[in-house]
Parts: C-alpha cells; sequence; structure tokens
C-alpha cells in the first residue's frame, strides 16, 4: 500500500511539475518593450517591429531589411530589429489590440497600421505622440501634404505614413471581347456602364456583368465611398460629429448598386461577396467589370499570371462618373506608429525614417503597385514603368479622398454597410435605409 | 489508521489531476464568461475592467443591428429545423438499415456516417458549391426541370432553409448512430408478438419500436438540438450570417460581438443567454427521461 501510495505521489509531482512550469518561468525574452530603457552598448536593445505579411514576405522586396535594417543596427551598435512574423489585415489588428490588453506578454515598439485604425488606437492610448520627433524631421517636408496631415488626430501627430492605395475600376478584357465591347477602354461614364453590362450580360452567358463587394465587412464601403464622393456627398460632416452620406449624392451612388442588382447586372451573391472574392472572379473571367478596388492588381498577381498576361487581361481605370459629377477616387494605406509604451521611442522613430525614406521605398512601391506617399517617390515616374496603370493610379491620386479617421470608424461602417445592404436587397429603398444609417451614426458620434 | 486514511483518499488524490484540468479548461472559462458579461472587456482591455452591471445584456437585447429577436428567431429555426430534419433522415435510415443482414448493414453506416467524421467548415465549403448559383449542383439538377438559377445563399428567402439541409446533412449521422445502437436492443419478441398479431411494418414501427427506444431517442434530440443550436463553422462557411443578418444566429453574433467587435463584454453576455438556453434544455431532457425511465421501471 505504502509502495501504491508513494507511486501516486510521484506521479502527482510529476504531473503537477508538468503544469507549473508556465508559472515559475521567468518571462520570456520578448521585444523591446518589455526591455529595460538603457540604450547603450552595454544593454542590448531589441526593437520590435510587427509588420503586415506581405512587407516581410520571403523571396520579394521588403522596406524593412535588409539594406534599412543593416544601416540602422550598423549605425546603432547593440540594437537589434526584430521583424516578427507578418501577419494578415485582421489578425494584425486583433495582435495590436491584444498587445494593449495584458493577456500577452508581447508588444512592439513600432506597428504597421491600416490607416482606418488610427482614430481607434489613439483614442485607446496605443500609440505615442510624435509631436516631438515630427519637429526634427528633416524628411516631414518629403511627405506629401496631404498625407502628413492625416496623421494629425486631436492635433499631434500619431503615425507616419508607410504607403498608399488607390481605389480603381478593374475590368476583364477577355470577357468584353466576349461581349464585342473595346477591351482597352473600359466605362467611362454609368451610362456606358449600364450599356457594357448590358452587353456582357447578352453575350456572355454564366459571367457576372458588374460586381461589387456587399458583404458585412469592410471592404463594402470602402469600394463604395469613390460613387459617393464623386457624386458630392460625403462620409461624414466637416467636423466628423454627423453622418453626411444620406444627402442626394450619397442616394445617388447608392442607387447605382441598386439599379445594377434590380436590372440582373450585379448577382445578388454579392451580398456574400468581399473585394478579394470580386477580384479573384475578374481575374478568372466569371464577372466583367469592378466598380472599384485597391489598384493593387499587379502586386498581388494570381498564380499563373505574369506582368505581360496581366496588362493584356485586366484592364484598370478611374471609377466611371455620373452625370454632372466630378472624377473621385479613395486612397487607403498603410501607416507606421510607435507603440506608447515603447521606451525606444526615439530608436523607433530612427528606424521609421529610414525605411519610409522614398529612395528605400520605391523599389517596393513598385513590386507591389502601392503609391508613394512621398514627393521623392512620386517624382520618380520611370521608376514605376513595370506598373501598366501607374498613370491612372496617379490619376486617382489627383482625386483621392481619405475616410474620416475617427474613433468609431469600425462601428460606424457596420451601419453604414448594413443600411447599404438594406437597399440592395430591396427592403428599404436607397434613401431610407441611408437615412436610417444616418440616425444611428449620429447617435453612435454624439457625444 | 494512517493507511486507512490514505486508503479512502486514493480516490480523491486520483481525482486531482482531471479534476484541476476541468477546473482550468471548463470551469474556469465558463466563470470568467460570466464575469466578463457583467464588464466592459473589450479585446484591448482585459484587465483592470469596469463593472458595468447587466448593461451588456441590455445592449445585446436592445440591439437593431441585428435585432435580438431576430437572432433569437433566425437560431430557432435553424435548430428545430436541424432537430427534425436530424431526426427524420437518422431514424429513417437506422430502421432500414435494420431491415438488411448484418454484413450489409455494416458497410452501409460506415458510408453513411461519412459527413458526421468530416470537419463541418469542409461541408460548410462543399454546400457553398452546391449551392453555388452559377456552377452548383442544385441550380444545376433544377435548370433540367426549366428552373431558373436560384440564389440560394444571398436571397433571404432560400438562405435559411439551405443551411438547414447542409446541417441536416452534417448531423444526422449521430441520430443515426444512437438509434441504430437503441434498435440492436429492442427485445426480438415484441417484434414478432406484432407480426403474429398481423401489424404492419409501419404499424410495428410506430406502435412498438418507436416506443420501446424512446428514451434513446431523447437523447439523440437533446444531441441533435443542441448542435444545432451551437453550429458556427458550418454557417460561417456558408454564409457568414448573411443576407442581411438572415442567418445569423446567436452563435454568429457572439463571434461578431467578441472576435470582430472585440466587444468582449457583450460577446461575452450572448454565451451567457445561449448557456443558460442549453441548460434550460438539457435540464428539460433529463426530466422527460426520468419520467420515461419511471415508466420502463
Amino acid at each position: 500500500m505504502n509502495k501504491r501510495l508513494l507511486a501516486l505521489l510521484s506521479v502527482m509531482v510529476i504531473a503537477g511539475g508538468a503544469c507549473s512550469p508556465v508559472a515559475s518561468q521567468p518571462p520570456a525574452a520578448t521585444g523591446g518593450a518589455s526591455q529595460p530603457a538603457a540604450t547603450t552598448a552595454a544593454a542590448p536593445v531589441t526593437l520590435t517591429v510587427w509588420a503586415r505579411n506581405y512587407t516581410v514576405e520571403e523571396g520579394r522586396i521588403q522596406p524593412w531589411a535588409p539594406g534599412p535594417k543593416t544601416a540602422f543596427e550598423a549605425a546603432h551598435p547593440g540594437v537589434t530589429v526584430n521583424l516578427a512574423e507578418g501577419v494578415g489585415s485582421s489578425d494584425q489588428f486583433n495582435r495590436i489590440e491584444l498587445s494593449q490588453a495584458g493577456a500577452v506578454t508581447d508588444k512592439p515598439d513600432i506597428f504597421q497600421l491600416d490607416n482606418i485604425w488610427l482614430g481607434q488606437f489613439v483614442d485607446e492610448g496605443i500609440t505615442a505622440n510624435l509631436d516631438s520627433n515630427y519637429a526634427n524631421w528633416a524628411d516631414k517636408a518629403d511627405i506629401v501634404p496631404a498625407y502628413a496631415n492625416s496623421t494629425i488626430v486631436k492635433g499631434s501627430q500619431q503615425a507616419v505614413w508607410f504607403y498608399s492605395d488607390i481605389r480603381l475600376m478593374v475590368w476583364n478584357k477577355d470577357v468584353f471581347k466576349k461581349a464585342g465591347l473595346d477591351p482597352e477602354k473600359g466605362p467611362t461614364t454609368w451610362a456606358e456602364l449600364f450599356a457594357d453590362a448590358a452587353a456582357i450580360k447578352a453575350k456572355v452567358p454564366g459571367v457576372s456583368p458588374v460586381e461589387f463587394p456587399a458583404s458585412s465587412e469592410e471592404s463594402t464601403v470602402d469600394r463604395f465611398y469613390s460613387y459617393l464622393y464623386m457624386a458630392g456627398s460625403n462620409i461624414l460632416n466637416a467636423d466628423n460629429t454627423k453622418a453626411a452620406f444620406n444627402d442626394a449624392g450619397g442616394v445617388k451612388a447608392l442607387q447605382l448598386y441598386v439599379d445594377l442588382v434590380k436590372q440582373g447586372y450585379t448577382p445578388k451573391a454579392v451580398l456574400g461577396e468581399t473585394a478579394d472574392d470580386n477580384i479573384a472572379h475578374i481575374f478568372s473571367g466569371k464577372a466583367g467589370i469592378m466598380l472599384a478596388t485597391v489598384g493593387d492588381g499587379l502586386g498581388s498577381l494570381p498564380d499563373g499570371f505574369d506582368v505581360t498576361k496581366f496588362q493584356s487581361t485586366i484592364g484598370a481605370a478611374l471609377p466611371p462618373l455620373c452625370e454632372g459629377c466630378t472624377p473621385a477616387s479613395t486612397a487607403g494605406g498603410w501607416m507606421l506608429a510607435i507603440n506608447a509604451d515603447s521606451p525606444n521611442k526615439d530608436l523607433a522613430f530612427d528606424y521609421i525614417s529610414m525605411v519610409t525614406d522614398g529612395k528605400n521605398m520605391v523599389p517596393f512601391e513598385v513590386d507591389r503597385a502601392r503609391i508613394p506617399v512621398r514627393t521623392s517617390g512620386l517624382a520618380q515616374a520611370d521608376a514605376f514603368k513595370a506598373d501598366p496603370y501607374f498613370a491612372a493610379e496617379a490619376d486617382a491620386a489627383k482625386v483621392a479622398h481619405f475616410p474620416p479617421f475617427i474613433g468609431k470608424y469600425t462601428s460606424m461602417i457596420e451601419i453604414l454597410w448594413t443600411g447599404m445592404q438594406k437597399a440592395i436587397t430591396g427592403d428599404l429603398s436607397a434613401q431610407d435605409a441611408l437615412d436610417q444609417a444616418a440616425d444611428k451614426v449620429n447617435t453612435l458620434l454624439a457625444p | 489508521m494512517v493507511r486507512g486514511a490514505f486508503g479512502r483518499a486514493t480516490p480523491w488524490l486520483l481525482l486531482v489531476f482531471p479534476l484541476l484540468l476541468l477546473f482550468l479548461f471548463l470551469l474556469l472559462p465558463y466563470l470568467l464568461t460570466f464575469y466578463y458579461s457583467t464588464t466592459g472587456a473589450t479585446i484591448g482591455r482585459l484587465l483592470n475592467v469596469k463593472e458595468v452591471g447587466l448593461k451588456n445584456f441590455q445592449a445585446v437585447l436592445s440591439s437593431d443591428a441585428p435585432e435580438f429577436i431576430g437572432v433569437l428567431t433566425v437560431t430557432a429555426i435553424f435548430t428545430v429545423g436541424t432537430l427534425l430534419g436530424s431526426l427524420a433522415l437518422g431514424t429513417g435510415l437506422a430502421l432500414a438499415l435494420h431491415t438488411v443482414r448484418a454484413g450489409i448493414r455494416s458497410a452501409l453506416m460506415a458510408v453513411y456516417l461519412i459527413p458526421w467524421v468530416i470537419a463541418a467548415v469542409v461541408i460548410g465549403y462543399t454546400w457553398r458549391l452546391m449551392f453555388d448559383p452559377a456552377i452548383g449542383l442544385a441550380n444545376t439538377a433544377l435548370g433540367a426541370f426549366g428552373v431558373s438559377p436560384i440564389e440560394w445563399l444571398t436571397d433571404k428567402s432560400t438562405a435559411m432553409a439551405a443551411l438547414v439541409v447542409a446541417n441536416i446533412w452534417a448531423g444526422y449521422g449521430i441520430v443515426l448512430l444512437v438509434v441504430s445502437g437503441a434498435l440492436a436492443n429492442v427485445p426480438p419478441n415484441i417484434i414478432l408478438a406484432a407480426q403474429v398479431d398481423g401489424a404492419s411494418y409501419a404499424r410495428t414501427v410506430r406502435r412498438v419500436i418507436l416506443p420501446a427506444i424512446r428514451p434513446t431517442f431523447l437523447l439523440a434530440a437533446l444531441v441533435a438540438l443542441v448542435s444545432g443550436l451551437n453550429t458556427f463553422d458550418l454557417i460561417y462557411a456558408m454564409t457568414r450570417g448573411g443576407p442581411l443578418y438572415q442567418t445569423e444566429t446567436m452563435a454568429l453574433e457572439m463571434y461578431r460581438l467578441t472576435i470582430l467587435k472585440g466587444n468582449i463584454g457583450q460577446g461575452a453576455s450572448v454565451t451567457v443567454i445561449l448557456f443558460t438556453i442549453s441548460l434550460a434544455l438539457a435540464i428539460a431532457y433529463v426530466v422527460i427521461w426520468r419520467r420515461e425511465a419511471r415508466k420502463w421501471t
């Protein structure tokens, strides 16, 4: 019995030991945010960067390394840049949020953020105030003013623009050929859009003439904005306190979506589709025209596509215009911010400065068909020759608008896409759907 | 004396480790969920959270995008549809298999159980393809009869029906398995007695076999019910709650609030409501089962 008891106790001790290390282990060495503040050579510092997956993709041009990383580490002995594993958009959002939750031990010093998250992160105290860094930053003047101003939230600089992207309309040239349309010329007006859609519907069975995202997801509103802006509307009023999207222009833009569905040019299936689904349909020839997408087709070519095939298969141009409207596009993109908890903010800013340098960014931007946010980058038009649609992107950049960088943006767009869906399904008229959404947005934004 | 004390303690000592695991991975998450449902926790703030009482429940119940009553109705339709379909298909197949020879029965049983062992997300994507308006089998089959293509998953009138069909296919296996096991234990003499009395097969099933397996049938019903109530992956793969929240069940609402919106407090309050409903159903099952058991003893 004693032997059995001893054996039992031994098993329990082993089992208990197997469970306890989590609590007894010292914290794992992680990012710079958990390192001591000292930055001397005697105390090695690790600067941790949380970036999007495609900016740290092996075998492709990276803005972070090897050039800037090597130069930065050489200039700062004892400092190592740790480029953590890159992740997708929603994972990036969640890990940044979670890093503040106290639930995880590792924190970044620098993180990449979608421009639409900036307001929320500032509200939550995640981003460091960069006013002092901007004050002494020689490169500040190189950033296109509209971009530099957009990172000012609550009166302070909170981030540095990394690269931008612009919405363009795209079409499949093979589908156009089958429909008897000129494959090199996409529709430039809404009237032409309907005419092209009718031709595709009549002559290319099994293909959706026009697609746009309409599922419960951010790309639904993002790809809609260009049409809203061209019709003279806006998302919010000037001081971002009330909805403005339910004016005549907003209704006109949403009515375009409704009419396309009603007339059978756009399948109701778009209610379950994201922009990624639409663009996959364009590449595969399952759809003829996509109203607006991030102009990065060249940067995200699917298997079997090279630049030549891309150019011969896909066309891109500014979104088609309604009568009496003005050309418009929407700019999005990614920024870099410094964690408010980072003990190495100045070092982090130095590295950001090297990475975002116009000359360093251009090869990456060419490779991924992104739009430079630096004047020096935009001036290198020759470098972008490989992108057959750079001229269209540059044109779009001139008429681009930004979504509002407010803390409640992600809650606000949920209301907007629900309203859009109500109009597309025919539950409400475009006016009623947007009015209802506007009421809810106003309640949401009320102080 | 000491040996006796240790002897009495041995079962408890043996139970310590599994109980610890049970506490860590089952009870603690439940307790935390109950706790978070009364706080303003968000994905960015899990510690030092503000107590908000029942405000999360109030927010969830008064939400209008989607309305909670709508979510509850969608959940009820999906669950009851799945329950009835699974019971009908699973029991029907079990009865049919019961009439064939044991060897053939085993082989057919293995085939019929295939959907049950496939991951729900795979089933979801498979059925999504089947219901694809352009290339799906459903429209191709209907097309042969001259029926125009139907937007199965994005039309408000058909999305729920399509989901229920897919979930019945995914879930009838457990009913088939449980009912088949019960059928094997039905005393052959009562079936023979019915046959001698001239009862048809349908009458024998209705009057003799089904009453004989009633307690097991109740168990199968409970499993199908709870499984329908908690289904997430299949719906997410097929419709993600759309169109316009027409297939947004409580499980999806929980995910949307917690993961997509990062509102841990409100997500937890939906979880608590779902837990309460599941618990009520489980208690109802136990009460009914005990009543049935008393009849048999």
